[in-house]
C-alpha cells in the first residue's frame, strides 16, 4: 500500500516512468480480463489502451481502500462489460442452473480431444462460459485475487463469488471427464 | 452442492493429494489449465503507444486551453474596458488617489497574489490530491 501511495503521487505529480512502471505491473491483469471477456482480437489492445487511459485520467481519485491493481483490474473489467453491452451481447444473467449444465455438458462445445490437447480444449470451453463465470475464474487462478478482491472488482457479493466459482470449475470438470470417456472407468 | 466436488475442489486448491478417480482427473485437468496464461498477450509497443498517446492528449488539452486562455483575456479587457466607459472612469476618483501614493503596496499585493497560486499549484494540489 505504502509503494502504491508512492507510485501514484508520482503520477499524479506527471512522472511518466511512474505510468510506465504502473503499465508493466498491471498490464497481464488487463489483459487477463479483456482477452478473456472480450472475443474480437482486433478490439482487445485498443480496449487495453483505454483501460489505462482512464487509469490515468483517475488516478487522483484512486482512495487507497484497496489495492492499486484491484482497482486497475475494476476499470478494466467495467470497461469489457460496457464494450460486450455496446456490441449488445447478453450478460446480465446466467443462465437457468440445470438447464444450462446439462446444455453445456452436452453440447460439444469445441474439437473433439484427440485433435488437440486438453489445456486447449479447456480454454475453448472457459470461452463458452458466462461472463460472470469466465471473470471470476480468471481472477482467481491467473490474478490471484481472492474472494474479497474479487467482490470488489465486480460488485459481486463474496458468496455469490465463490458459489460462481465452484459452479464455473465443475461445468468444465464435468465437461473435461465426459471428454475423456473416464465415466465408464469407475 | 455437490459436498465430494466440493471437497475436490478444496483439496485441488490446498494442493492435497487426490485420490484417482475420474472427477479428480478431470479436475487436476481443469486447475491446470485455469493457470495457463490465455493465447492474447499485448503487444510489445504497448507501453510506448499509451505514453505517446497520452502526451498527443496532453498536447491536444494544452493547445484548448491555451485558446481558452486568450479567449477569456479578450473578453476581459472588453469587459474592463465597457465598464470604463460606464462608470466614466477618472484616476482622479477617491481611492485610486489614494493608492497612486502607494505604488509599492500594489506591486506586493500583485507578487503575492502570484506566488500564492504558484505554491498552490506546483504544492498544496499534488499533496491533497
Amino acid at each position: 500500500m505504502t509503494d502504491d501511495r508512492a507510485l501514484v503521487s508520482r503520477i499524479i505529480s506527471g512522472d511518466a516512468q511512474a505510468f510506465r512502471l504502473l503499465i508493466r505491473q498491471n498490464e497481464r491483469l488487463v489483459a487477463h480480463m479483456v482477452g478473456r471477456l472480450i472475443d474480437r482480437a482486433e478490439d482487445r489492445e485498443e480496449l487495453c489502451q483505454d483501460v489505462f487511459m482512464k487509469v490515468y485520467e483517475k488516478i487522483g481519485e484512486f482512495n487507497f481502500q484497496s489495492q492499486l491493481s484491484t482497482w486497475v483490474a475494476t476499470i478494466a473489467y467495467r470497461h469489457a462489460i460496457n464494450h460486450l453491452r455496446k456490441k449488445k451481447i447478453p450478460i446480465s444473467d446466467i443462465p437457468e442452473e440445470d438447464q444450462f449444465t446439462s446444455h453445456f455438458i452436452a453440447d460439444d462445445q469445441t474439437d473433439s480431444l484427440a485433435e488437440q490437447d486438453t489445456e486447449e480444449y479447456v480454454l475453448k470451453l472457459i470461452g463458452h462460459l458466462p461472463v460472470q463465470y469466465k471473470t471470476v475464474l480468471t481472477l482467481y487462478h491467473l490474478d490471484g485475487k481472492n474472494y474479497t478482491e474479487i467482490g470488489e472488482i465486480t460488485g459481486m457479493p463474496e458468496g455469490t463469488v465463490k458459489n460462481y466459482l465452484f459452479r464455473a470449475r465443475n461445468l468444465l470438470k464435468e465437461s473435461v471427464k465426459k471428454h475423456l470417456g473416464k465415466e465408464e472407468w469407475i | 452442492m455437490d459436498m465430494s466436488d466440493e471437497e475436490l475442489q478444496r483439496k485441488m486448491e490446498a494442493g492435497d493429494h487426490l485420490d484417482a478417480s475420474a472427477d479428480a482427473e478431470a479436475y487436476r485437468k481443469v486447475f491446470s489449465s485455469l493457470q495457463r496464461e490465455p493465447e492474447f498477450m499485448l503487444s510489445s509497443s504497448f507501453e510506448d503507444l499509451l505514453i505517446q498517446r497520452i502526451a498527443a492528449q496532453h498536447a491536444k488539452e494544452s493547445y484548448r486551453d491555451g485558446w481558452w486562455f486568450i479567449g477569456g483575456l479578450f473578453l476581459f479587457l472588453i469587459g474592463f474596458i465597457v465598464a470604463l466607459v460606464l462608470i466614466d472612469f477618472k484616476p482622479t476618483m477617491g481611492v485610486y488617489t489614494f493608492i497612486a501614493g502607494y505604488p509599492g503596496l500594489i506591486i506586493f499585493g500583485m507578487i503575492f497574489i502570484l506566488v500564492l497560486n504558484y505554491i498552490d499549484k506546483k504544492f498544496i494540489r499534488p499533496i491533497s490530491s
